[in-house]
This record gives C-alpha cells, structure tokens and sequence, in this order.
C-alpha cells in the first residue's frame, strides 16, 4: 500500500512539474506571439507608400482645438479634398465648419489661394514641384495647409529628421479597417497615428497634441477615399477666377513690401 | 498530499495566466483674432496641422515662453544626445537638396521645429487684433479679417485698394487663414 501511495505521489510530483515547465513554455510562447510590432518600421513604411505614389486623392475631415482667452476650448472643424499629382501638381478644397469654402492650387508654375466667401484671391509665381511649393506656401508665404508634410515626396525624410520616439500601442478594427496604433514624439509635438494594416498602409486618422502650447490643442484628421488610381483633368489644377474675384496680396509680402510706418505720437504743445 | 496536489495546480495555474497576462500586457493603453461664430477665437497651434510647432499662442505667450524654456531645457540635452547621430546623417542626405529652397538649407535657424512650424497659428483675440497687428507686424495671423473700422473711405491707387480707418491705412492680404485686413504706408499724396 505504501509503496503504491508513493508511486502515486511520485506520478502527481512529476505531473505537477510538467505542468509548471508547459505554463512556462506557453507563457514564453505567448510572448513570442505578442512581440509588439516595430511602430518606427510601421510609420515608415507608410510614408514610403505616400511619397512614393505618383496621384493620389483623399478626403480629410480634421479639427482642431483653439483655446479661448478663458482656458475653454472651441473646436473646429473642415473638410479638404487634397488630389495630388507628381511631381507638379496640387489641389485642396477646403469646405470649413461655419461653410466657407476655399481653394489652394498648384500648376507647377504658381500657386493660388482663393477665398469663395470674400471673393478674393492671391496668387504667387513659383515654379517647380509640389515640394518646392508647399514648402514655399507655409514657410516663405506663411500660410496654412494642415498636414502639408504628408504631400511631400521627401516624407519619410522629414518623419526621420524630426520623430524622436515612436512606440507601438496596438491593433485595432474600430475605424473600419484593420489598423495598428501607434504614438510618438517630435521635439514639440505628440502625435498619433492610426495606419491601415496590409498591403496599403495608409493613415486612417491622425491626432497631433501641441504640448507646449498653452491649453495643449489638438489637431485631429480622418482619413477617407484614398484613391491612388486618379487621372484628374488638367482643368483642375488651372485657377480661373471668378466673374468679381479680386487679386489682393499675400499678407506676408504687404508686411515686407509696404508696412505701415510707426506713427510718432502727437506732440504734446506747452512747456 | 491532495492539498499539496491543489497548490501546486494552482500555483501552475496562477504561473500560466499571470505569465499570458503580462505578454499581452506592456503596451501603452488608456483611453484613448478672428471673431466668428459668437466671438470665439479661431486661432491655435493646431490650426496648422504640422508636426512641428514653434510657439503657443498669443494670449499667455510669455507664460508659456517661460514654461517652454523650462520644458525645452530638460529635453534639449536628451533631444541633443538623441539626435546628434541622425542630425548628421539628415544633413549628408538633405545636402543635395539644400540648394533648391529659397533662402538656402531648409532647416537652417528653424531646427527642430521644420519649415512648417505653426508660426502660422498665433493667435490673435478677439477685438485685440489691430494692437497685436501693431505689436507684431510681421504676423499675419494678428491682423483682422473685417474692415477695422465701420465704414473705411476706400481708395485706389496704383493697382492697390487701400481703406482709411482715421488716421491708419490698411490694404485687404491674403493672411495664413483667409482674407485680413493690414496697415500700410498712406498712399501717395496722402
């Protein structure tokens, strides 16, 4: 009898170590498995897709947050239809949140800005590639166009000259499409991107925080329509202006060119 | 001997799950100027959309320069550390294409914020925007989008249109979000 008790206590030690080394193995396994994905590779591979496609359009619902001088934040928000074609070529229509619509567009010789609501549109001579101008519209003309580092063929470049970190969060399919979350960090910005798994890794929604700014602000994008199978008409491209449109400057030429001299103050008469 | 037989199933157990919970575990989780509409300002740094911002807004700039500079100067070091490698290999690849911007390397005096930091996005209260004009001449962003005054005298001169408000004169620019209206010189023989 004891000897039978022993050979039964033996068989449940042995089990019961077979047991400890599979949940330990399992567990090792499972690590394995779950290895987070490579967020930098992610990232890149989805501005390699970008910046490598000749035409593309897509539609931008995006907002932002502008905190008002009592700390409470207002968000706003637009729509923009970007098509763009390399290596010359640009259109962004913007239809904004309180309905005025506006219009940015590049022929490869100038760009054109135009306001629908005023009636007004400035125009600036710059030949060359979309990349050329985009960077002379925001920087030199210091004008707006969210997101403009997503047009750029150089993309990847800039995602590596500025991202400092970038980490996994995970996989999600609450936008639709399978995509992998992932945030990250430039020297000013906290940004997180959401790009589609598979072989089409595009940005399905963005969201950038300005930590520095007072209020911390976001700017938010969703991205829809991606369509890289575009032959748009020349005619889009081309800015006519409408019967009534004026041709005024671009604010930062007026303030070089012709700005308003500071006023002496009168005189005051007597002693 | 069953009690031992339990315990060391549980601990097993307990080894499994807890082992699978942290695998899965680890990642970062959680939940995750221009009066319009009723006087609210439109203006921010997120306007702009970009990965890089170089300054907050208007309204509590010097609170928040001085909060940057305390930011900025931990990180800077780290930033500096990090970035001294690829900084480098972003000039030999940017090298060849440095030329082609106007005004020369296009990092040049703007690193680490980029070409399109949100200069753009100062902000400019609502009804503050003719002082933060004076007080900034060079952001296009603090100039108003309506006429400064009531009912400003027009007049053209030189293919310009320019619009009296008193003693001041303005001509309507295109500025980083729409039509503003920005001081000028008073035409010729005014």
């Amino acid at each position: 009898m004891s000897g039978f008790m022993a050979r039964v206590h033996g068989y449940f030690k042995t089990v019961g170590a077979l047991t400890l080394i599979a949940g330990a193995v399992l567990a090792m396994v499972a690590a394995v498995g779950e290895k987070k994905p490579d967020a930098r590779q992610i990232m890149m591979r989805m501005a390699d897709y970008l910046s490598k496609a000749p035409n593309w359009s897509v539609t931008v619902h995006s907002a932002y947050d502008a905190v008002q001088p009592d700390g409470a934040k207002v968000e706003w928000n637009d729509v923009r239809k970007v098509t763009l074609v390399r290596p010359d070529r640009l259109r962004v229509e913007t239809e904004r949140s309180d309905g005025a619509h506006t219009l940015v567009v590049f022929d490869g010789k100038q760009i054109t800005t135009f306001d629908e609501r005023a009636k007004v549109y400035a125009q600036a001579p710059h030949p060359g590639t979309v990349d050329d101008a985009v960077v002379y519209f925001v920087r030199d003309l210091g004008m707006r166009l969210p997101l403009a580092v997503l047009l750029l063929s150089r993309f990847p470049e800039e995602l590596q000259q500025r991202v400092q970190s970038v980490n996994y969060v995970e996989k999600t399919m609450t936008l639709g499409v399978p995509a992998d979350h992932i945030v990250g960090r430039t020297a000013t910005v906290d940004f997180q991107l959401w790009i589609a798994e598979g072989d089409r890794p595009l940005p399905v929604r963005a969201v950038l925080t300005y930590r520095n700014a007072p209020g911390q602000p976001q700017f938010r994008a969703d991205f829809a329509d991606w369509n890289f199978d575009i032959e748009p008409l020349e005619s889009l491209f081309t800015f006519t202006p409408p019967e009534g449109a004026k041709k005024i400057p671009f604010a930062t030429a007026v303030a070089k060119v012709m700005p308003a001299r500071p006023r002496q103050p009168a005189k005051q008469g007597g002693k | 001997m069953k009690r031992q037989l339990s315990m060391l199933g549980g601990v097993s157990l307990a080894v499994l799950l807890t082992s699978y919970a942290y695998a899965r575990g680890g990642g970062a989780r959680g939940g995750g100027g221009f009066a319009r509409a009723g006087g609210f300002s439109r203006e921010s740094p997120a306007a702009g959309g970009s990965f890089a911002s170089r300054s907050g807004s208007m309204q509590g700039r010097q609170e928040s320069r001085q909060q940057y500079a305390a930011n900025a100067q931990s990180s800077r070091q780290q930033e500096l550390n990090s970035l001294q490698s690829s900084r480098e290999q972003a000039a030999k690849n940017l090298q060849s294409s440095a030329q082609q911007y106007r005004g020369g390397y296009p990092y040049a005096g703007a690193y680490p914020y980029g070409w399109d930091a949100a200069a753009v996005g100062a902000a400019a209260a609502t009804g503050a925007a003719i002082g933060a004009a004076a007080a900034h001449p060079s952001s296009a962003a603090a100039y108003p989008a309506g006429p400064p005054c009531g009912a400003p005298m027009a007049t053209a001169a030189g293919g310009i249109t320019y619009f009296q408000c008193g003693a001041a004169w303005y001509t309507q620019a295109y500025g980083s979000a729409g039509p503003v209206y920005v001081p000028v010189n008073p035409p010729p023989g005014h």
